[in-house]
């Protein structure tokens, strides 16, 4: 059985990963990506979890998580198809109407 | 595990009527032939739902009384739940009301609209009732989902789509946050429900105390991102001013409350023994929630981002109280005192906030509604019953005397007093002071001798106006005559304890 420790280090890291991809990239499309990586990682945490403790809520938990990544998916992917039809591409740079002057 | 029989759901039933009310609206929309019948129909569905579910919410006989958990403890309908759930309804009904002139202006389809408005409300309402952090995502998620879709309704609009694709991702990434946070939480105590939790945070140690100061750390990144406090407020003012304006009157103050609510029933009911991690932590961040929302405000021509810095300081004066309440060593008396003035400050605030950005969706100066200050200049004599409104809510905002806003402020001021966070107090006072000036700008415009450019002429039909006028002497009453409501926040607030 692989042990706790192992699976919040790879919880932890994958979480990294998408936080750092999310602070890093411009493109609307790999700035979605990276917060459903870090959607996986709070998975992963909660059935690492669910299975030390011997508690199924943790596993409930990460299925309803995936529920609503399969919701955020809908409306994201509506989302970049405004900003395609707008501008022709999905960066977020583009985007710089609205800030303070 | 005892079986679920019918009576169990009764508690539901408010949520479930606006829930139903909400798909007759996007059925309505849906099959409409023409767009004419189902402007009038959809809103009224809204209204209908959003009214018809108050009287549920004290059908339900234990609901004032014993509070009762339903779903193994998942949901509860406490005194404190229906509280927090007669002031969404109030808020549903008032951004109907501001959003029918709107919608028909721009010549938006409108079923839809109102669908997601109620499924906003709704989770609103579920997170007031969460006593399990699963239903407490769950609640915050239904409200964001549906505010994504408001936020870039109108499609052909560039602005409208930017501020869409701010809140998105930034809200999502917000959520990711929340989530690792309860995700530690959850292996620190073991279960997902409030009370397990507060098991485990009566005897925590050494590392488990490093992991809680870590979730208790995301936690506030991601509640605070939905209450607008620093330094997660970043996409307010971009939002705000990009979404079409009975949106932004919604968003400022809809995701705050149930943030509030759920921060209030959180920190009372799972996590009272992690309160050496939060107090704190939200005492810095109440301090900068203040004042940099003011001292940015301070320098907007924009009313729309001059009122979102507003609403960023409004929520550091909230946390105020939920500092004063947590901090270790007060009574029970000063603790409930405390939440009861938050509840309070936020029934105020509802009205103020809704009422002000009400207001610029009635001034519609060439084809754009009302945004700038110079669209506000000189409109004191061009519509003065407009004018006064709008001074109204601006003096609540301020603070002065015989306004919600001032005795709101006063409550919160004087429970931070009298639980010795005399720094939180000074801080709240100062900026109380510093804000004034800005809104004094907007009241100087408003009675300026040169005219402004454009002919502001009324764009407001009646029921705008019955929302704006209502929400003026909401404001009015609660400044002079505050016991009651008062008296309500504390009864609720006890039903925590």
């Amino acid at each position: 059985m692989v042990p706790l420790t192992h699976v919040l280090v790879f919880g932890a890291v994958l979480f990294l990963i998408g936080l750092v991809g999310f602070l890093s990239r411009r493109n609307f499309l790999t700035l979605f990506m990276s917060v459903e990586i870090m959607l996986n990682a709070v998975n992963v945490n909660l059935i690492g979890f669910s299975r030390s403790l011997g508690d199924t809520a943790g596993q409930v938990f990460a299925v309803f998580v995936i529920t609503v990544a399969a919701a955020e998916v809908a409306v994201g992917l509506a989302i970049l198809i405004l900003m395609y039809r707008s501008r022709g591409r999905v960066l977020v740079q583009d985007w710089r109407a609205l800030r303070d002057n | 595990m005892e079986a679920m029989t019918l009576p169990d759901l009764r508690e539901l039933i408010p949520e479930a009527t606006i829930s139903i009310s909400a798909l007759i609206a996007i059925l309505v929309g849906a099959l409409a032939r023409n767009y004419s019948s189902a402007r009038r129909i959809a809103p009224a569905v809204a209204l209908i739902g959003l009214v018809a579910a108050v009287p549920l919410m004290f059908a339900v006989p234990h609901a004032t009384t014993v509070p009762t958990a339903r779903f193994e403890g998942v949901f509860v309908a406490d005194a404190f739940a229906v509280c927090l759930k007669l002031l969404f309804s109030a808020v549903g009904v008032i951004a109907t009301l501001v959003s029918v002139n709107f919608l028909e202006a721009e010549r938006q389809a409108n079923g839809e609209y109102y669908g997601l408005l109620l499924l906003a409300v709704v989770g609103m309402m579920l997170t007031a009732s969460a006593r399990d952090v699963v239903l407490l995502f769950l609640g915050l998620e239904v409200l964001s989902l549906s505010t994504y879709v408001l936020v870039g309704y109108l499609r052909k609009d560039p602005h409208s789509t930017e501020s869409a694709i701010k809140y998105f991702l930034l809200s999502s990434f917000a959520t990711a946050l929340l989530l690792y946070g309860l995700s530690l939480l959850y292996g620190i105590s073991g279960g997902t429900s409030y009370a397990a939790i507060r098991a485990a945070g009566a005897h925590l140690s050494g590392d488990l105390r490093l992991v809680a100061m870590l979730s208790v750390v995301f936690l506030t990144a991601g509640i605070g991102f939905k209450a607008t406090l620093v330094p997660f407020h970043m996409y307010a003012p971009d939002v705000y001013q990009g979404a079409p304006g009975c949106v932004a009157a919604f968003l400022a103050v809809g995701p705050k409350l149930a943030a509030f609510g759920a921060l209030i029933r959180l920190l009372v009911e799972a996590m009272p023994g992690f309160a050496s991690e939060w107090v704190p932590l939200l005492t810095v961040v109440s301090i900068l929630t203040m004042t940099i929302g003011n001292l940015v405000a301070l320098s907007q021509s924009n009313v729309k981002r001059m009122l979102a810095y507003s609403s960023i300081a409004h929520a550091g004066y909230m946390l105020i109280g939920i500092v004063a309440a947590f901090t270790p060593g007060v009574t029970a008396d000063v603790r409930s005192q405390a939440l009861a003035a938050v509840v309070y400050y936020l029934v105020a605030y509802t009205f103020m906030k809704m009422g002000a950005f009400g207001i610029l969706l009635s001034i519609k100066p060439g084809d754009r509604f009302a945004e700038t200050l110079d669209d506000l200049r000189g409109l004191g004599r061009r519509r003065p019953l407009a004018a006064a409104l709008l001074l109204v809510f601006l003096l609540s905002l301020i603070g002065i005397p015989l306004t919600a806003g001032f005795t709101a402020k006063f409550y919160v001021f004087s429970s931070a007093i009298s639980a010795g966070c005399y720094t939180l107090a000074i801080a709240g006072i100062l900026n109380a002071v510093v804000a004034a000036t800005y809104y004094s700008r907007i009241a100087i415009a408003l009675y300026a001798v040169e005219p402004g450019r454009g002919e502001p002429y009324a764009a407001g039909g009646i029921s705008l106006k019955v929302a704006l006028a209502a929400s003026a002497i909401a404001i009015l009453l609660l400044g002079i005559f505050p016991g009651r409501v008062l008296e309500t926040a504390l009864q609720s607030v006890r039903s925590l304890f």
